[in-house]
């Protein structure tokens, strides 16, 4: 499993491509969202965006290229495949927290001579709509083509924007009493576990019917 | 080595792989021959495991290759027709995420086959050249101690001296009675050089899976003037094609052909492309 998260992790770090867009696609994103880097909710939404572009730039770049002809010829079970896109899921958000965090940290340090607050709840928030988001759009890449998955991979991240759109209190209205914020926000990550957990099952079907 | 029994896969376009059957065995090498469309790489494909047969079985070292997988590719080289990788990242790049799926991974013979093809490492895959991809390709597949090297087409669109230098390497992978090789090509010429077996397919239906020398005897081209061809000689070829100067067919029975036209015929060895262009016409 590792060398398979080790793979899109590198693919991630090493494309040029990649690289351009990881550096752009935050002030990007800001703008989009009318934000600034000084709203209180803005690292969360770049967090949340973040995870969720690395989770899906690494599984399209492979699909698009037939690249994953190439992963198929290796030694490596279907399952293992399809396990490792999620655990990249945890990955990408570790990735994208850092980095998120850095960019962030830097800018707001040098022109706002202030520091991001690293909050726990956000943080847990975050990674539960994380997870409900890529437990969403990974099983399209593993069952449908990859025109219609681009497709509706814009569908789900314009439904994300849409939500952070909202704004922070009434995302807050509707996800709190029951996901963010029952047991402290434990109940949130399980239940985000458990959608993660029946998506790769779901993923698993689809990919076996198909290889 | 490798067996394969009664493969079969159905496609909603049309294209039907029928009952395949063959046997690799240790030590040798088999050409996959059959002209474009005719299912050589449905056939490795349903192989490797890249897509799901619907009959028949896949055994290699023994094993099936749906049930141990991860087991049996880990002892397998395999070159693709076209090179399916990361074309962003650089040969060293590519190379730190192929290396770790191998148990057997040996660095230095990477390194010797990087050097013996002047490859160089920093270069961006996008970068190279058709033939320096399908010598990274060989690279990659020939380091991991594979014993069975399966390969789609490495030498279509390579120019004859590249080609000369992959059957060259073929050859010397060979010399090791443990290894076998398992390539598919439309170049045939390249075959009667260092095939021991030739399996053919057309219109997804097996052919024929023999040895070469076994082939090169029984098939021959006889050739002649069509005025001396009566029913009975006709039905003694497997194809005729006649122009305005003659007769010119591939048959399985050629002494008994030669008996009935004498001397106005002449009875040459059939190549590997002759057989197939007459055996396509047949199909």
């Amino acid at each position: 499993m590792g060398p398979l998260i080790m793979k899109d992790i590198r693919l991630i770090t090493s494309n040029r491509a990649t690289q351009i867009f990881l550096l752009l696609y935050i002030p990007f994103l800001l703008i989009i969202a009318g934000l600034d880097f000084r709203a209180e909710y803005m690292y969360m939404v770049v967090l949340v965006s973040g995870a969720y572009m690395i989770t899906v730039l690494s599984f399209s770049y492979e699909i698009g290229r037939g690249t994953n002809q190439l992963l198929m010829s290796l030694p490596v079970r279907k399952m293992d495949i399809v396990t490792a896109k999620y655990l990249f899921v945890f990955a990408a958000f570790i990735m994208s927290g850092i980095y998120s965090g850095i960019y962030i940290g830097l800018i707001r340090n040098f022109f706002y001579n202030e520091l991001i607050v690293f909050d726990i709840a956000m943080l847990k928030n975050a990674l539960i709509l994380t997870l409900f988001f890529t437990s969403i759009v990974l099983p399209l890449f593993f069952g449908l083509s990859h025109k219609m998955v681009n497709f509706l991979n814009v569908f789900v991240f314009v439904t994300l924007f849409q939500m952070f759109g909202m704004g922070v209190d009434t995302l807050a209205k509707i996800f709190s009493s029951f996901i963010f914020e029952a047991g402290g926000g434990a109940w949130g990550i399980m239940l985000g576990t458990a959608l993660l957990w029946i998506s790769r099952q779901l993923s698993l079907a689809l990919f076996q019917r198909r290889y | 080595m490798l067996e394969v029994r009664n493969l079969s896969k159905k496609f909603k376009e049309g294209f039907h792989l029928e009952d395949v059957s063959f046997t690799l065995k240790p030590g040798y090498i088999m050409g996959f021959i059959g002209p474009n469309g005719s299912g050589k790489t449905t056939t490795i494909n349903l192989i490797m495991n890249l897509m799901k047969r619907d009959e028949g079985s896949v055994k290699i070292f023994g094993k099936d290759i749906s049930q141990h997988e991860r087991e049996i590719k880990d002892r397998i080289g395999f070159v693709y027709d076209e090179a399916h990788f990361y074309d962003d990242l650089t040969l060293e790049q590519m190379k730190r995420i192929i290396a770790p799926f191998y148990s057997r991974w040996d660095e230095k013979i990477y390194r010797d086959y990087i050097e013996k093809f002047e490859l160089n490492e920093k270069m961006r895959i996008k970068k190279l050249s058709k033939g320096m991809k399908m010598k990274y390709s060989l690279a990659l597949a020939l380091s991991h101690d594979a014993d069975l090297i399966i390969m789609d087409e490495p030498t279509s669109g390579l120019d004859p001296i590249f080609r000369k230098e992959i059957l060259d390497i073929l050859y010397d992978i060979i010399q090791d009675e443990n290894k076998s090789i398992f390539f598919s090509t439309h170049i045939t010429t390249d075959l009667e050089q260092i095939a021991d077996y030739i399996t053919f397919i057309n219109k997804g239906k097996l052919v024929f899976s023999k040895a070469k020398d076994e082939i090169m005897d029984e098939f021959k081209i006889v050739k002649g003037d069509s005025i001396n061809l009566t029913p009975e000689i006709r039905s003694s070829f497997i194809e005729i094609r006649e122009t305005g100067y003659g007769f010119e067919g591939l048959t399985r029975k050629a002494a008994g052909v030669k008996e009935m036209l004498g001397e106005n015929s002449l009875v040459e060895n059939a190549s590997l492309q002759d057989i197939m262009y007459y055996m396509r016409m047949e199909g």
